[in-house]
């Protein structure tokens, strides 16, 4: 082994590998690819319940005595005792003042009962029509027959006081010459 | 409270249209308002309608409406009146207490003014509040059965006022009201 490597020693060339130089353009994958959001703001509703809970319960002056409304704790009426039960006021809403002038100016509606009254009562010479009940006469500031309905429609007197209620009769009398003639009465009522 | 200062309350919570809306009416015996109340217009959006049901109907009449009303009432009165029974229950938990659902009938007259006549197990019953009129049929909530106690003052106010008369005003005075704010 020793005479082959002295033979060989320095008689085989070694050469290295010289590649040329080449510039290999590099590719990358990555590429811009649009992305789209199926729905780019998508708007929310919200239920109202939260605004709801805080809906203000608005308020009405009443009648000559309005100037004594507010929103918090005072009556309506003078003289009337208000009960501050802590259910009721535990929390005071916000109230609103609107114009009252078409409220108060409300009748009330009295209908017409004549089938009640039956074979109770007759009048002499006369028929009944209509019969109205309970009005309190002292009380009554203005009254009007509603053609449409048969009510009677009231405008009452918001001042407090004291008076009895009635009977009010529409009754058709005989007169002469075999007119007849409409009348109204008033009639306490029963155990008055 | 002496007697010039007794009241009846009236409740209304309504719906029509798909728009909610309630009203308190307190009256003194004569009929003539001491207090008015009544709540805007709530119309629920369909996509409520779908999310809560029929328990969005509960919720907006008892929460919404019938408890902002009758914490705004400032007077108590004597007895509460309602049209719907649905509301005898809500309005008894509300604290408005003793409440009576009151309605007219086409019952004929009972033969004396103050005479009841009980009407099976619901609880209601008929009273002859005056001498010239169809009786009135009063139920009171399941909790309080005690509608007798209660007559007394029916009948003493009966004597002054038609006792259901008070609901059609306040119908009316939301037409008003609706009306005044639709013109602002």
């Amino acid at each position: 082994m020793e005479k082959l490597a002295r033979l060989f020693a320095g008689r085989v060339p070694v050469h290295s590998l010289r590649l040329p130089e080449r510039h290999l353009p590099v590719l990358s994958s990555r590429s811009d690819v649009p992305l789209h959001r199926l729905c780019l703001t998508p708007p929310i509703k919200a239920a109202r319940f939260l605004a709801w809970k805080r809906l203000p319960a608005r308020t009405t002056a009443l009648g000559p005595l309005r100037c004594k409304v507010a929103c918090h704790g005072v009556p309506l009426m003078a003289g009337v005792s208000v009960s501050k039960a802590e259910t009721l006021l535990a929390a005071a809403p916000p109230c609103h003042r609107i114009p009252s002038s078409r409220l108060v100016s409300l009748p009330q509606s009295r209908t017409n009962r004549l089938r009640y009254l039956a074979e109770r009562w007759k009048p002499e010479g006369a028929s009944v029509l209509a019969l109205f009940s309970p009005i309190i006469k002292g009380s009554l500031l203005r009254s009007a027959l509603d053609k449409q309905t048969g009510s009677l429609l009231c405008w009452m007197n918001p001042a407090p006081g004291k008076g009895d209620p009635f009977f009010l009769l529409l009754l058709s009398k005989g007169g002469q010459g075999g007119q007849r003639t409409m009348e109204w009465v008033w009639l306490p009522l029963p155990g008055e | 409270m002496d007697k010039g200062n007794r009241a009846f309350g009236y409740v209304i919570v309504e719906e029509d249209k798909g728009v909610f809306q309630g009203a308190v009416m307190v009256t003194d015996f004569r009929g003539i308002p001491l207090d008015f109340r009544y709540t805007d217009p709530v119309r629920p959006t369909r996509l409520e309608r779908v999310l809560y049901g029929e328990a969005l109907e509960l919720y907006l009449r008892e929460e919404i409406l019938l408890k902002n009303l009758l914490k705004a009432v400032e007077i108590r009165p004597q007895i509460w009146f309602c049209r719907s029974r649905d509301l005898l229950a809500p309005l008894t938990e509300q604290g408005a207490r003793p409440v009576l659902s009151i309605e007219m009938t086409g019952h004929g007259p009972l033969e004396k003014v103050g005479e009841i006549q009980s009407q099976g197990e619901g609880g209601s019953l008929l009273l002859q509040a005056d001498p010239v009129s169809a009786p009135l049929r009063l139920t009171p909530p399941e909790e309080d059965r005690d509608v007798e106690g209660l007559l007394p003052l029916l009948l003493e106010a009966a004597k002054t006022m038609e006792l259901v008369e008070p609901f059609t005003r306040m119908r009316k005075a939301l037409e008003i009201v609706g009306d005044e704010e639709k013109r602002a």
